[in-house]
């Protein structure tokens, strides 16, 4: 199962409050969208703190019809994906996101689709 | 030695591993918490240990497990089940810890109403904290072993993420687990790291020929004749994912694999029995006979797990097929009665066409109260005895919705079965609405609760003298059941004195509680 494609969206920075909406949001759109497989990929800086688990809740709980996959990747891990990045990706930044990855995401084109930026 | 040992240990906690002492029913003991005796004395009861070979692989385990079991030695993983007792003689060398559970933290009905009404926590969710507090799962933790997490409950993990940090739990998966628990396995062994949630959506769930066929005996013979349902009720996951009729062929060979190790009886599980090789709602009782005859065939018992309540009645009217059904399954007196489980949910047509529409097909949803009435009227006639839920809380439900039910139970008198009260769970499309944080119990529930408490009680009397429980063995059980009724009586009638609720009962001719 884990080896079809996946519609990624990635959660860079600190995950806060803030950015629930913007996660339902592309929850709801990519199931009126027909996607089959989601995967959220939160890049976390500090050691395991299961606590985004509680945001991420009611938008976990909005999907009925999609494969949804939650991965956790280390944020200095961040820019060598995204130079192996083929597909649309859509991007949700929370606070404290690296200033390489924000100028690489401004110079990717449409690669990166920016959702929600922290504060903005 | 070295073919004793496992890398991939499959288990769940007491209440899970047990077979209720054949009774399946007995088994809702473990939704409750300990009433009126001692907690040793009420899992003795509701879940007594269950044997077990010498390397604690038991007699049975619950069906969806030893479907993981069989998937995983089929692919070549060293994978068994193991009884939660056991654990200490494989976690030094596993790789992975799989748990599956229906309740795993007393969230689902009927824990939760047994848990508000009581005020205490019920020996499901007690069992499994002491199964993950065991110093050898703690100490394997520590030592890397992977714990990965599943079954109808795995949605529960999300309102519990401070469990699961402190226990150490890599993944938890929500939904149908063939496909991804491979995918799982071979990451855990090729070092990767594993994600944190999966859920299985529709287009992931297996096709037939991917699900595989048990290897060892399932509890009380539990066998599994179809996945989904086309009724697509709001408030319920399974009818979310495609229909899927298990070939008679299949089903066969995994009875012969309980008879052959020592499990006589057998239930037939679907979330309704009789919509089994059925044309969307339109019933084929040739398909439900051949099904029967084969279970009358290998089984000395048989049970059905669910049925819906419209298929009941539309089977009798238009085939007479509960009475056929009868006559195989109590064939040569080997059983006097079988039972199902059945959801009523609602007394009220006005929820009924909101949120469970197709129910009632292929009747129109305003006849349901008389859908259901029928339904239980035809069950009672053939001995078909079932234990019936409602639903209390659903979105949208007003006072009025309550007292409907409230009638339709009074209804329900006349007729052999329990009835439980059950509070809503988001689950299915309505997953997402708010849940324990909204939810009031008023004098109507109050009164619907009351009301179902002195049916099943009156009801459970008579099934467990007469129907349940038969033989010199079952004698110590018998006892102990009656007692606790009787407890239960004297409870509810000093905590109705106490509310100024006794002199309110309304007693019907028809019977008096």
């Amino acid at each position: 199962m884990l080896g079809q494609r996946f519609s990624e969206t990635w959660i860079v920075g600190e995950p806060g409050e803030d950015m629930v909406e913007a996660l339902k949001r592309i929850v709801r759109d990519s199931m009126l969208r027909g996607v089959k497989r989601l995967k959220l990929i939160f890049y976390l800086s500090g050691p395991r703190d299961l606590n985004y688990l509680n945001l991420l809740r009611p938008v976990l709980l909005e999907n009925v019809s999609m494969s949804i996959v939650v991965e956790e990747r280390p944020i200095k891990n961040l820019l060598d994906d995204a130079k192996l990045v083929k597909d649309e990706v859509n991007i949700v930044m929370g606070s404290m996101v690296p200033v390489e990855f924000m100028k690489m995401v401004e110079l990717s084109g449409e690669k990166f689709k920016v959702v929600r930026v922290h504060g903005r | 030695m070295a073919d004793e040992r496992f890398e991939i240990i499959l288990t769940t906690d007491r209440t899970m591993m047990s077979n209720h002492h054949g009774k399946e029913f007995i088994g809702f003991m473990t939704t409750g918490p300990p009433i009126g005796m001692p907690e040793s004395l009420w899992m003795w009861i509701a879940a007594p240990k269950m044997k077990t070979d010498r390397l604690g692989r038991p007699w049975q385990a619950p069906y969806a497990m030893r479907k993981l079991e069989a998937l995983l030695q089929d692919h070549g993983y060293k994978a068994a089940i193991i009884d939660p007792d056991h654990l200490h003689k494989h976690l030094d060398h596993a790789k992975i810890l799989m748990l599956s559970h229906h309740d795993y933290f007393a969230l689902c009905p009927p824990s939760s109403e047994w848990w508000l009404v009581t005020k205490q926590e019920p020996v499901n969710a007690r069992s499994f904290r002491r199964l993950m507090e065991k110093p050898e799962i703690r100490r394997a933790k520590k030592n890397g072993l992977k714990i990965i997490v599943g079954g109808p409950a795995g949605w529960q993990w999300l309102y519990k993420v401070d469990l699961w940090e402190r226990w150490g739990v890599d993944t938890v998966v929500d939904g149908e687990g063939e496909r991804i628990v491979l995918d799982l396995v071979e990451k855990v062994y090729s070092g990767e790291p594993l994600p944190r949630y999966v859920f299985v959506g529709p287009n992931d769930v297996p096709m037939i020929e991917e699900i595989p066929k048990i290897k060892h005996a399932s509890v009380n013979g539990l066998i599994e004749i179809m996945r989904g349902c086309p009724r697509h009720c709001k408030f319920c996951s399974v009818t979310l994912r495609p229909l899927r009729y298990i070939p008679l062929e299949m089903i066969e060979e995994e009875m012969l694999v309980n008879v052959r190790e020592g499990v006589k009886g057998g239930i037939l599980h679907s979330e309704d029995v009789l919509l089994y090789g059925a044309r969307g709602l339109r019933l084929n009782p040739d398909a439900l006979i051949k099904l029967h005859k084969l279970a009358r065939k290998h089984l000395e018992t048989i049970a059905w797990s669910h049925a819906s309540l419209a298929a009941i009645k539309n089977a009798e009217e238009e085939y007479g097929l509960i009475s056929k059904l009868r006559k195989i399954i109590c064939e040569d007196g080997v059983q006097d009665y079988w039972g199902v489980e059945v959801g009523i949910e609602t007394g009220s047509v006005k929820l009924a066409k909101k949120i469970m529409p197709a129910k009632a097909a292929p009747y129109p949803a305003e006849k349901w109260p008389d859908v259901v009435e029928d339904a239980f009227a035809i069950m009672h006639e053939n001995n078909l005895i079932p234990a019936a839920t409602l639903i209390l809380g659903l979105p949208e439900e007003e006072p009025d919705d309550v007292v409907k039910t409230a009638e339709l139970l009074d209804r329900l008198k006349p007729y052999r079965s329990l009835i439980v009260p059950m509070f809503f769970v988001p689950m299915g499309v309505l997953k997402d609405k708010d849940w324990f944080t909204t939810f009031k119990v008023s004098d109507e529930h109050i009164e619907v609760m009351r009301r179902c408490l002195w049916h099943s009680v009156r009801w459970a009397e008579e099934i467990i003298e007469k129907f349940y429980l038969k033989g010199w063995s079952k004698i110590p059980l018998k006892l102990m059941l009656k007692l606790f009724l009787r407890y239960v009586r004297w409870k509810a009638r000093s905590v109705e004195e106490k509310m100024g609720l006794r002199l309110k009962i309304v007693e019907t001719p028809l019977i008096k509680y």
